[in-house]
């Protein structure tokens, strides 16, 4: 009876299952994200949300992720897609290359936004080099309207290494909540290690 | 609950189909129009009642393009193809969205895509797409469409119940993704005989504009080639001969363009395309719709519609999109081509800058540093503004 | 699928209820002290979004222009009725046009997402996110739409803003059978959802002084009684109540 239940909650949008629940993620504590060897130590509380966005990632909010969407992307090799596809048949999510560019990081990541999160528009409005994870990088904003018709502001750093994408993102809405929690992004950006 | 949800379960309502048969000219005649109309009994009350909600919604939502000129413009279209005092009943919104829809509800709110205005190549295949919505809008079909989707979404409820309760008993689970597009097809399909007036009255109204009528077949077959690319190129087969897909909201696909062609051949219209001036008046938006299309991550999609919006004349925005396109893939090959797209878009416009630096991308990525920094910092002088010009730099071997 | 189906109405008549979920209802900011708010407070009242109609059995929306009517009516005459109690305090916010009308829908928007994000990740306990849980235990309540809700029209005169939004699908005979058939199943097909998110926002900080927000909630809104314990919900201790007003009850 739990496989149907299980199935049924696929089908229907039922009321949110009382599932497994979010990790509080503890200030001052060095954490690891994305099951990869990438630390970050925050200096405030956050939420893990329990399911997983994708194999390679992570996702940590303060008030949902409609409000604030932290993603963490690790070791992200070839063929992979950044989230778990929603519809692998109509509507596949672009793959990673190994041989892609930094100054491409935006492009995959606003085909793989639009498909997954439905996301309308995407428009970057800066792209500037920038060491992350001790590795050359690529910081990029952006901003989006969202399939809940909510324009969101979006900040975003990653590197490539050694064929592996790296990413944190940061995305909220342009009314209020972006602007409140940007230092807090910039605080977990700047605290990334790898091993 | 979202706007765009809400707007999409209204559009659901009504959607583009194209199709069938008739027996006699007179059929095409188009009747005198009845003028303002009031809904009727509960379900239409309903219905009005919500799509008055609904354009609220629309009338504020971010994702609507304002530009007068190009609402002026399709505007003007519908009104040639339907006459003014009809025209002058709908609210026409044009919504960014890269796919192939145009919509109307009952009281009056055309809803027309972005991906609809890109597929077209000149004013008559747009004048037998808005004319056939506008034919189901005047006959009032989507009350009975709207019946028809209850039943629709009930079996899909049902089915999933019954399909669930089977694979716990042990039964094998049957392929829900297929069923789902099945019942989905038939929330998007018009009836038979619904297609069939709605084609009547679409060609009365284009042949009495002058329109070339053939341009609605060209419409239909263009529809049905960019599912096959999009299927072959995805490594599965393609739905047009067989089956259930995203496209079964028409089921009898290849008869039905065959149809359609008849009938083209049969009403009396005109021979005008105007493809120069929907050209002229596409050509601020075209980069734009074809940015939005290429982030759908459908190469064979994409490039059948590149090619055929082109026909035997690229434009620079064409090129540049398809180097766009070959680049985004990244096969080795790919990059070989997309470099040759770039060059010759910058051929037609040597102002097209955002070509320089895809050629410089592409190159690059072949292992091609020198010629890729060349082209790269020449984007750089040409728009050393451009958001992502910090990043180039650091590119660009000095 | 005719002998399911009487199979199913049968069970029908047991009527087993489906499993329903632990949630909260309403709150109030943990720093905000009502009773300095009694009297002259001017409050602007957006004009609610109300959509009702019927959920077929496959969850599908089905608009009902009578029952909107209906509800619009009966909830404005509710409405009508506190703010009679409220005396002038409820101002109705202008009408708006052009960016201004898309500022409000921005605004009325992103209150729509906030609610959702505040039944589901602080009131719905199951799923309550660990930072909202100490903050539950402290009594704290903070969300915010922001001090740009400053800028909305209307905003220049008045201190708070009321946000009402109101959704109700009720069930069709088809999808209750559903509901008891999943139910036996041991999952929840929810049948309707009712739900109402009605806040009181400071205009000058854009906090939510006090917020009541259901996906379930009673009443039933298509008619007069049912509207107005509906109206009684969305404002149970609403705190700006007078207190004559509430001496009076």
């Amino acid at each position: 009876m739990r496989k149907l239940g299980l199935m049924l909650s696929m089908l229907f949008a039922l009321t949110p299952a009382a599932a497994s629940a979010h990790r509080l993620i503890e200030a001052n504590a060095a954490v690891t994200v994305a099951r990869s060897d990438v630390t970050v130590t925050p200096t405030i509380e956050w939420n893990r949300i329990s399911q997983r966005p994708g194999n390679r990632a992570e996702r940590w909010t303060l008030d949902g992720e409609l409000l604030n969407d932290v993603l963490f992307f690790a070791e992200v090799g070839d063929g992979d897609t950044l989230f778990r596809e929603v519809n692998r048949r109509e509507m596949p999510l672009p793959q990673f290359s190994g041989n892609m560019l930094l100054v491409d990081v935006p492009s995959f990541l606003e085909s793989s936004l639009r498909i997954s999160k439905g996301v309308a528009t995407f428009e970057v409005t800066s792209a500037a080099p920038v060491q992350f994870l001790s590795h050359d990088g690529i910081r990029f904003e952006f901003t989006t309207l969202g399939a809940d018709d909510l324009q969101r502001r979006g900040v975003a750093q990653a590197t490539i290494i050694d064929g592996n994408l790296f990413m944190m993102l940061y995305e909220a809405p342009a009314l209020h909540f972006f602007q409140r929690n940007l230092a807090d992004f910039e605080q977990l950006v700047a605290s990334a290690r790898i091993d | 609950m979202s706007v765009l949800r809400r707007a999409c379960a209204a559009a659901a309502l009504i959607s583009l189909a194209i199709p069938f048969a008739a027996t006699a000219q007179d059929e095409f005649a188009v009747p005198t129009y009845e003028g303002v109309y009031q809904p009727q009994d509960r379900d239409e009350r309903g219905l009005w009642t919500m799509a008055d909600e609904d354009e609220r919604l629309l009338r504020d939502a971010d994702l609507v393009i304002r530009d007068p000129a190009l609402n002026d413009y399709i505007r003007s279209i519908l009104c040639r193809t339907v006459g003014d005092d009809r025209c002058g009943n709908v609210r026409i919104y044009i919504v960014r969205v890269p796919v192939f829809n145009a919509s109307m509800t009952p009281n009056g709110t055309m809803r027309i895509n972005t991906g609809l205005l890109l597929r077209m190549r000149n004013e008559a295949e747009l004048a037998s797409v808005l004319g056939h919505e506008f034919a189901h809008f005047e006959l009032r079909h989507t009350l009975a469409n709207y019946r028809n989707t209850r039943s629709g979404s009930d079996l899909l409820a049902w089915t999933a119940v019954l399909g669930a309760a089977a694979a716990t008993y042990g039964g094998a689970y049957n392929n829900n993704r297929d069923l789902q597009l099945a019942v989905l097809g038939g929330v998007y399909s018009f009836r038979r005989n619904q297609e069939r007036d709605a084609d009547m009255l679409g060609f009365g109204y284009i042949a009495q504009a002058g329109f070339r009528p053939a341009a609605a077949a060209d419409v239909w077959r263009a529809v049905m080639n960019e599912a096959d690319q999009t299927a072959i190129d995805r490594g599965r087969r393609t739905s047009r001969y067989n089956g259930v897909a995203f496209f079964a909201s028409h089921p009898t696909n290849l008869e039905r363009a065959d149809t359609l062609a008849t009938l083209a051949n049969r009403v009396s219209g005109g021979d005008y395309e105007g493809r120069d001036a929907y050209s002229r008046a596409l050509a601020p938006w075209v980069a734009q719709f074809l940015a939005d299309e290429l982030a759908l991550n459908d190469f064979g999609g994409t490039d059948y519609l590149i090619n055929r919006i082109a026909g035997d004349e690229y434009t620079a925005d064409l090129l540049f999109a398809r180097g766009e396109l070959y680049r985004g893939r990244g096969h080795p090959r790919d990059l070989v081509n997309a470099a040759e797209f770039y060059r010759r878009a910058l051929d037609l416009d040597p102002d097209l800058s955002a070509a320089w630096r895809g050629m410089g991308l592409s190159l690059i990525r072949s292992g091609e540093l020198a010629l890729g920094s060349d082209a790269l910092r020449t984007y750089l002088e040409k728009a050393p503004e451009a958001p992502d010009a910090a990043m180039l730099r650091t590119m660009v071997q000095e | 699928m005719n002998f399911l189906t009487k199979m199913l109405a049968a069970v029908l008549a047991l009527s087993v209820p489906a499993p329903l979920a632990a949630q909260e209802r309403g709150a109030v900011r943990h720093d905000f002290d009502a009773t300095q708010l009694q009297g002259g407070a001017r409050i602007l009242v957006f004009r609610p979004r109300i959509r009702v109609g019927e959920q077929s059995t496959g969850g599908m929306f089905e608009p009902r222009a009578d029952w909107t009517e209906l509800a619009r009516d009966n909830l404005g005459t509710a409405i009508d009725d506190y703010q009679a109690r409220f005396g002038a305090s409820l101002i109705d916010a202008p009408e708006a046009f052009g960016d201004e009308a898309r500022l409000v829908d921005d605004y009325i928007t992103l209150f729509s997402v906030v609610s959702e994000s505040i039944v589901n990740y602080q009131f719905f306990v199951g799923n309550r996110l660990e930072t909202k849980k100490a903050n539950n235990r402290e009594d704290i309540f903070d969300w915010s739409l922001g001090s740009g809700v400053g800028e909305l029209p209307g905003a220049a005169q008045a201190d708070y803003a009321l946000f009402i939004n109101v959704e109700d699908h009720y069930g069709s005979t088809g999808r209750k059978v559903l509901q008891v058939f999943a139910a036996l199943g041991g999952v929840s097909v929810t049948s309707g959802r009712h739900a109402g998110f009605a806040a009181l926002v400071d205009l000058h900080t854009g906090n939510i002084l006090w917020v009541n927000a259901d996906l379930q909630m009673g009443g039933d809104v298509r008619e007069i009684d049912g509207a107005q314990r509906r109206v009684e919900q969305l404002f149970e201790d609403f705190p700006l109540l007078p207190n004559d007003a509430v001496a009076a009850e």
